[in-house]
């Protein structure tokens, strides 16, 4: 049945709707404490009153030292309408020196007028994000430009097959400067 | 993890140390390791079309973060496996797997405020376990370390 481009592409249908489904119900989840499932962001904007005297976990950017406020971006979607924008959190009882524009995790208990006492924080330096993307770029053309050596699609039954002769671009051309030296 | 370098160079290493005890895992299926721990990293689709967008759009619970998961990683690997003939489909789906394992597990080793990680066995819980915190999702020397181990593990097989 999985040998034709037909049987391939109608399995490779299912799999990508169960997988869909997968993420949906992904998204049914809601924060429990008890599994360690700390309600963040997006579940403190969207149903802010329902988690005081809770233990949350928040990540912002460092707005304020004194008190410590951080600036926390969340995205949640309600009734089919998109809600997005900035929380700004004073968090009380961080046990470290923090800088302004750094990342600050904190984990802590919420209180009523957008606080939080920390327990516990962890801060990221400031990210270069472009590098990051850069680096993780390389390794996708690494990885594609490996498969591409090694493995070819069969026309005929949409399957990917492993290469008899696998193509092996560097060596091909050392050989040919070889040559050319020579 | 900080980025997907290290993630591949992780699988590399896997791959490439089990090719001295199994011949038939050769260059080819090194590389399907390699792509088995791209898929958790799908999930960072989400820098295009946010998850909240697609809820808002379809009027449903959605969260991309699924195929960060034991489950959704699960099907992704049927998929790949479904692409390959029939001799292949094992080798393949074990690749892939071992790919994706590494990469989630990789990732529950992150430092969390709350000393929780995520919840990588989803669906069959959504407990996160603890995190021993061994690093920060920014910590770029990582990729340098499993870059030089992933050379050495390539030098290595390449004598022997």
């Amino acid at each position: 049945m999985l040998h034709s481009w037909v049987g391939r592409a109608a399995a490779i249908c299912g799999l990508l709707a169960v997988l869909f489904a997968l993420m949906v119900g992904f998204g049914t989840a809601t924060p429990a404490s008890e599994l360690g499932d700390y309600p963040a962001e997006d579940a403190l904007a969207a149903d802010y009153d329902r988690y005081v005297g809770e233990s949350v976990q928040v990540t912002g950017t460092v707005t304020g030292t004194e008190p410590v406020e951080i600036a926390v971006e969340y995205e949640y979607a309600a009734n089919g309408k998109r809600y997005s924008g900035t929380l700004a959190i004073v968090v009380r009882n961080v046990d470290r020196a923090v800088a302004e524009g750094e990342s600050l995790q904190v984990y802590g208990t919420l209180g009523p007028d957008w606080t939080i006492t920390a327990e516990n924080s962890v801060s990221v330096p400031a990210t270069n994000y472009v590098a990051m993307y850069l680096v993780s770029a390389l390794a996708g053309l690494w990885t594609l430009g490996r498969l591409v050596c090694g493995w070819r699609l069969n026309w005929q039954t949409g399957a990917l097959c492993r290469r008899e002769e696998p193509l092996r671009p560097i060596r091909a051309l050392r050989t040919q400067v070889q040559e050319v030296r020579a | 993890m900080p980025d997907l370098l290290s993630h591949a160079f992780i699988a590399f290493t896997i791959c490439t140390l089990l090719s001295l005890r199994y011949d038939w895992l050769t260059g080819e299926y090194v590389t399907v390791g390699m792509a088995g721990a791209f898929i958790p990293d799908m999930a960072k689709i989400k820098l295009l079309v946010d998850s909240a967008t697609v809820e808002a759009a379809l009027d449903i619970p959605f969260d991309w973060l699924g195929v960060h998961t034991l489950g959704g990683a699960f099907v992704a690997v049927l998929v790949g496996a479904v692409v390959v003939n029939r001799s292949d489909r094992r080798r393949v789906a074990g690749l892939l797997s071992l790919g994706a394992a590494s990469h989630l597990f990789a990732d529950a080793l992150l430092l969390k405020a709350s000393g929780r990680s995520y919840e990588v066995l989803w669906p069959l819980t959504q407990y996160h376990p603890p995190t021993p915190g061994l690093y920060l999702s920014t910590d770029i020397w990582l990729t340098g370390v499993t870059g030089a181990i992933a050379v050495s593990a390539w030098l290595f097989t390449a004598e022997s």
